[in-house]
């Protein structure tokens, strides 16, 4: 993908940014990144039929508004992916997960879940704490010869690692198509077969082993954000079978007791939450 | 001893529905933050909100720890709100889409004093009718 760089620059940083940073909104530039000294605002475009004459209105805004100059020219690619793996080593997580990043050697044990991951950019690393939490509870959670749905699933790590822990069936899906390529790259990285797909929500999917109706999956895995996991509770609670498991991450701790209320709502229990650095994960049971 | 600030990064992303796009994930790896990390939690504080766009004021430390902080949705985007208006004016010299009374400026003008660094509200207010000019949203002072 290549990308095209709009650099503004101005005398001085205006008393408010937000006026400059709408012009770029505007014509299609949500992520700016700005600096007061020097005064300049950027965004980048990517290279698309009709980037060239968006970012030639935008230009003349930004000239409109008081620019001293408007930059523009193709983005150069600094090897911003690599300066962040640096820094991905390969780690232990709960009692047999080891979480490798594609570029580091590791003297694994016999009996040793080796995930192999490339997360590329999508979420999920094993080393955030939402993420590792997660891979954790993933051992207390049922899986082994369960039917399991990943709602988010990300880099695939935690289906990657249901596949790992015996599960019958994985279905992943996210809502970002990236991710979803991601997970599947991953899985193959990995040797495991993963049903995969592109979906913002779970209604139309059914585990592949299963031929009856919902409910459907004795696990569910939602490492996503708080208020997904509040507006799913009631779709997740109707594919979940009774007994089954809905296993949640990714919450602030700030917002754990709505999550809390929402699954009790949709007829969830907690059976076990766990806590780091601010984030929670729990297991519910249906 | 306090630590070193190595990186200030000034960014504006919308809430709930950031990515390592360029040129947010660039900004963030040179610093040496693992982005996706950062990117989940702005997502998470900033869900309720979606719909903005926010600034957010990343400061980053010698031995990579990182603090955040973020700011009041753009200024621009409380204007349209409160006036009623999706888009600012394409010309705002001569177009005007919409007004803002005195009380809603103010209320704008509270709601952004922290991110304006400035503790008169007056002062405030001046800034926000600016901005409201500057699309195209007449003040009625």
């Amino acid at each position: 993908m290549s990308w095209i760089e709009v650099k503004a620059s101005f005398d001085q940083s205006p008393e408010d940014w937000s006026p400059l940073i709408d012009l770029f909104v505007r014509h299609g530039c949500e992520n700016t990144l700005q600096t007061d000294f020097p005064a300049t605002i950027l965004a980048c475009v990517v290279e698309v039929p009709g980037a060239r004459a968006e970012i030639e209105a935008l230009s003349l805004e930004l000239r409109a508004a008081g620019a001293r100059e408007v930059l523009v020219g193709p983005y150069e690619e600094q090897d911003w992916e690599e300066a962040w793996k640096k820094f991905f080593k390969p780690r232990r997580v709960g009692k047999s997960f080891v979480v490798r990043p594609t570029w580091e050697e590791f003297d694994a044990l016999p009996e040793d879940l080796v995930i192999v991951l490339d997360p590329g950019q999508a979420f999920g690393t094993g080393d955030h704490p939402t993420t590792r939490m997660c891979l954790a509870l993933l051992e207390e959670a049922g899986i082994p010869g369960s039917d399991v749905l990943d709602l988010g699933c990300g880099s695939g790590i935690l289906s990657i690692g249901s596949a790992m822990l015996g599960a019958k069936s994985v279905l992943a899906i996210d809502v970002d198509a990236l991710a979803v390529e991601v997970t599947k790259a991953n899985a193959a990285l990995n040797k495991i077969t993963l049903e995969v797909a592109v979906s913002d929500g779970i209604v139309e999917h059914q585990p592949p082993t299963s031929s009856h109706k919902p409910p459907a999956y004795d696990v569910v895995l939602s490492n996503i954000i708080s208020a997904a996991l509040i507006r799913f509770a009631n779709d997740i609670s109707r594919v979940v079978k009774p007994g089954g498991r809905w296993m949640v991450s990714g919450i602030l701790n700030p917002n754990w007791l709505d999550v809390k209320k929402a699954a009790e709502k949709a007829g969830f229990k907690l059976e076990k939450r766990v806590e780091e650095d601010d984030w929670v994960a729990a297991i519910f049971l249906r | 001893m306090a630590k070193r600030v190595t990186h200030n990064i000034k960014l504006n992303i919308p809430a709930g529905k950031g990515t390592p796009a360029p040129p947010v994930g660039p900004a963030l790896g040179q610093a040496g933050i693992n982005m996706m990390e950062f990117l989940k939690k702005f997502n998470e504080q900033t869900a309720p909100q979606m719909g903005f766009v926010m600034p957010v004021e990343i400061t980053v430390y010698e031995d990579r720890s990182y603090a955040f902080k973020i700011k009041q949705p753009l200024t621009t985007d409380l204007i349209k709100r409160a006036a009623g208006i999706e888009t600012g004016a394409h010309n705002p010299k001569t177009e005007k889409v919409g007004t803002l009374s005195r009380d809603q400026l103010r209320s704008i003008a509270k709601a952004k004093m922290p991110d304006f660094n400035t503790e008169d509200e007056e002062a405030a207010m001046r800034i926000v009718a600016g901005s409201a000019r500057q699309m195209g949203v007449k003040v009625d002072w």
